[in-house]
């Protein structure tokens, strides 16, 4: 492996940071060099939406960070703050500044994430916030200790669930206003949807689905929101959690193929030699899921972090190539209304689904002929087995034997006494889309 | 190799049952992780190192 070997990582959330750390760990000695285009030290994004906003960080914002402030100098990460990536050169290999420096590399890593979408007429406004950064979330948090008020959260996706869920736990009255007819539906069934969020009215917070949201209204601050149906919501405050868009837009012009995302192979390739993309910003194909999409969640900037290191460690290398790839069952969860909800596998709205349930643990299977996700509600054990499911291609009927059995299953290896409930298990078809 | 949890900083993910179940569990009293064994053999080092790595909270190392 050459000394003079420089990777550029354009981005400093949790991929980019894995890019650096795994890259370390895994022996790699040349130049690393990390571009951030915020001008604070490396946070961790879950937090931002559930114990950052409730107040519940063991160490308050020092929680948040990536890595303590001494991980860069000690890892030899040189960390470049405030510094916006502007274009990918592919002549001399390497990232243009907004500023107009230039910054050549043997390899560039793309990890400039999300956006959250904003929606025309709404975003601005005083009064109307978005979640996506540690600046949204001091934002927003200031905001919810002036109250409590009443907030209005467009969309009922995971975020503005949460925030819901944080904003009720601090008084505010909270309402909830979805457009589709069932909460959490690009991802999950419309029974399972409902499942997630059946703490919502025991935490004071109020959703409503099929709304047509029009616009906001008020004077020099936001009043009300109002619906294509004259109805209208009083909001001290709004919050829009209406998904997030990838940051490609800096990449227009640069010959990568890009549509909703940076398309890559299962090791992280981008369409130029070695330049390579992570996390939230990048499409890969999964071989557990059979899907090539973007996948917004921590533990899948983890893996690709790792993926990435490991395959430029090998670049470097002279020996044959054989690269690693991609072939675990992404994850992640979800804290809504007190209770941890985790997910694994792909799951989309128009699945199978079977719900088990004993007491308040519940595990749910999802899929076509094959199991495609399981879900689990304050279960994680559950999660684990499942994605051993996954792995190994369970068929859809196996995977609703093991459900069936697998929400009443003591919580522990060791064998704690679970609640003596006879599991309920619920059957929904397949919802036309 | 040793597993080593810093129970202030455990947040209750549940991420390293998630990836180890034979090695954590997940206390449902106090949410916190419970290390079911903390000198893993050869075959689990794989599980463990994956554990560590899922942490959000960084509450977890191995030690020598």
């Amino acid at each position: 492996m050459s000394r003079s070997e420089r990777v550029l990582i354009v981005g400093a959330s949790v991929a980019g940071v894995s890019v650096a750390e795994e890259l370390r760990e895994q022996g790699f000695n040349g130049e690393i060099v990390l571009l951030s285009d915020e001008d604070c030290e490396p946070y961790d994004r879950p937090p931002l939406s559930k114990q950052f906003l409730a107040g519940t960080l063991p160490a308050g914002r020092q929680s948040l960070a990536l890595r303590d402030s001494g991980w860069y100098e000690k890892n030899n990460v040189c960390l470049r703050l405030s510094t916006k990536a502007a274009k990918v050169t592919t002549d001399i290999l390497g990232v243009r500044t907004a500023d107009d420096e230039h910054f050549p590399a043997d390899h560039v890593v793309i990890a400039t994430g999300a956006s959250a979408r904003t929606l025309p007429g709404w975003s601005g406004l005083p009064g109307v916030l978005v979640l996506r950064t540690l600046r949204d979330a001091d934002v927003l948090a200031a905001c919810l200790e002036r109250g409590p008020g009443r907030l209005v959260v467009l969309g009922a996706g995971f975020i503005g669930l949460e925030v819901a869920t944080a904003a009720a736990d601090a008084g505010w009255v909270v309402q909830v206003l979805e457009r589709a007819d069932a909460p959490l539906s690009r991802v999950l069934p419309p029974a399972l949807g409902r499942l997630c969020v059946e703490g919502a009215v025991g935490h004071n917070v109020q959703i409503d689905y099929s709304m047509d949201v029009l616009e906001p209204a008020g004077g020099d601050i936001v009043q009300e929101v109002r619906l294509r149906d004259g109805r209208t919501f009083p909001a001290d405050l709004i919050v829009l959690g209406v998904g997030v868009v990838p940051n490609t837009g800096w990449l227009e012009g640069s010959g990568l193929e890009c549509h909703d995302g940076v398309v890559c192979d299962g090791s992280g390739r981008t369409t130029e030699p070695r330049v390579w993309a992570v996390g939230d910003v990048a499409r890969w194909p999964n071989s557990v899921t059979e899907q090539h999409i973007r996948v917004e969640q921590w533990q899948t900037a983890r893996d690709h972090g790792r993926i990435v290191a490991g395959a430029i460690s090998q670049c470097t290398s002279t020996e044959p190539l054989d690269l690693p790839v991609w072939d675990t069952a992404p994850y992640f969860w979800s804290d809504l209304f007190g209770r941890k909800v985790q997910l694994s596998g792909h799951a989309s709205p128009d699945m199978n689904s079977v719900i088990t349930r004993t007491g308040k643990r519940v595990v749910a299977v999802l899929g076509d002929d094959r199991l495609r996700a399981v879900l689990a509600i304050d279960h994680p054990r559950a999660i684990a087995v499942g994605r051993r499911l996954l792995s190994r291609g369970a068929t859809f009927s196996e995977g609703v034997e093991w459900a069936k059995g697998a929400a009443s299953a003591s919580p522990k290896p060791a064998g704690r006494v679970a609640n003596a409930v006879t599991p309920e298990t619920l059957t929904t078809p397949p919802q036309a889309l | 190799m040793r597993i080593h949890l810093n129970l202030e900083e455990c947040l209750g993910y549940g991420n390293c049952v998630v990836e180890a179940p034979d090695l954590f569990d997940l206390d449902e009293d106090t949410n916190k992780a419970i290390v079911l064994i903390e000198n893993p053999d050869d075959g689990q080092l794989e599980e463990a190192r994956a554990a560590v790595r899922s942490c959000p909270a960084a509450a977890l190392r191995l030690e020598r």
